[in-house]
């Protein structure tokens, strides 16, 4: 196999994954929730979402400010 | 000295029956835009049934709102309604049910209540089935393909590609991905699948499958539109929608450069 070939394996096979992962969310979604808010199974957050210390300064309070 | 201007019933009635108008041929000039209409369909139509409720009417329309000023025979009587452009994407269906209802208002006169009913009655029509729409359109860009002297295997090509492109166009603008990312990744990935014609040399006119991979992607009610508009003068309308179009199409370029050059392909 030469370099294009992996390349391009490689390209098809981060879409295909992209659809799988799409699908399993789908099936976790539609499924397990009864379709409510999908639970994802890579999402960007904050750290905040994990990690909550009294005292941190929250968006809502800016406006406070 | 100061007078009280007294507000008799019929001007009451007169003040509400313009009120309502404005709001419904404003909630209706924005359907008609975001659904895709040219500038000078949203000002015959609403214009149209304006003249039917025998009233006057004048329209200004913005690339993201609709602004509309109805009255009635004493033309200082004036009401003024401004909307936002709907964001319901461009449906032919849409848009030639309202130009119906346009003219069934001017030919049965429909009184206003009744058209409010059967306007809300065309807001929630339901958009075509996406599953239809991406079989469809896949359809569609492989039958491109031919016209272009694409063989079978191309088609087929250009069809698998399209379906992939199609489908991750859909799922990042139902994850309200920015619109020119998502026209950057579909081309990306369409034109790389679509590039396998080369890489496997399994096809006697690859390069019409890659040529063609990406045409779904082409902007082009934005551009009839933006022609339409500068044919009739609205200019600032035509530029908008130009401006948007050209954006989208240097995002699908950029994706299918950016394609060929990782798989190393020769440009010329």
């Amino acid at each position: 196999m030469n370099q294009p070939m992996i390349v391009w394996c490689g390209v098809a096979g981060v879409l295909l994954s992209a659809f799988i992962f799409r699908a399993i969310e789908w099936y976790y979604t539609k499924c397990r929730h009864n379709g409510h808010k999908p639970r994802r199974m890579f999402e960007i957050g904050k750290e905040r979402e994990l990690f909550y210390i009294p005292g941190d300064i929250e968006d809502d309070d800016v406006e406070d400010m | 000295m100061t007078t009280l201007k007294t507000c008799k019933p019929e001007n009451m009635y007169d003040n509400v029956h313009i009120r309502q108008a404005a709001a419904f041929l404003a909630d209706y000039a924005s359907l008609l835009s975001g659904c895709g209409a040219t500038c000078i369909r949203i000002e015959k139509n609403t214009c149209r049934m304006a003249d039917a409720f025998g009233l006057g009417s004048d329209i200004s329309i913005m690339p993201t709102h609709v602004y509309i000023s109805v009255w009635g025979k004493d033309a200082t009587d004036t009401c003024v309604a401004v909307r936002k452009t709907a964001g319901s994407g461009i449906s032919f269906n849409l848009n030639a049910r309202l130009s119906r209802l346009s003219w069934e208002v001017a030919d049965n006169h429909l009184d206003i209540s009744t058209a409010v009913e059967r306007f809300e009655r065309i807001r929630k029509t339901k958009p075509t089935d996406k599953w239809e729409v991406l079989i469809l359109t896949s359809l569609a860009n492989a039958s491109f393909c031919r016209l272009f002297g694409g063989d079978a295997t191309a088609m087929l090509i250009v069809l698998a590609s399209t379906l992939a492109g199609y489908r991750l166009k859909q799922i990042m603008l139902e994850d309200k991905r920015d619109v020119r990312l998502t026209f950057l990744c579909a081309s990306f990935f369409s034109a790389v699948l679509s590039a396998g014609g080369h890489i496997f040399n399994i096809s006697a006119t690859p390069e019409i499958a890659l040529g063609t991979s990406v045409l779904y992607l082409i902007p082009g009610v934005p551009y009839i539109n933006s022609v339409s508009d500068i044919l009739y003068r609205h200019y600032l309308c035509a530029f908008s929608r130009f401006a948007d179009a050209v954006v989208l199409t240097a995002c699908l370029s950029a994706g299918l450069c950016a394609g060929m050059l990782i798989l190393g392909l020769e440009w010329f």
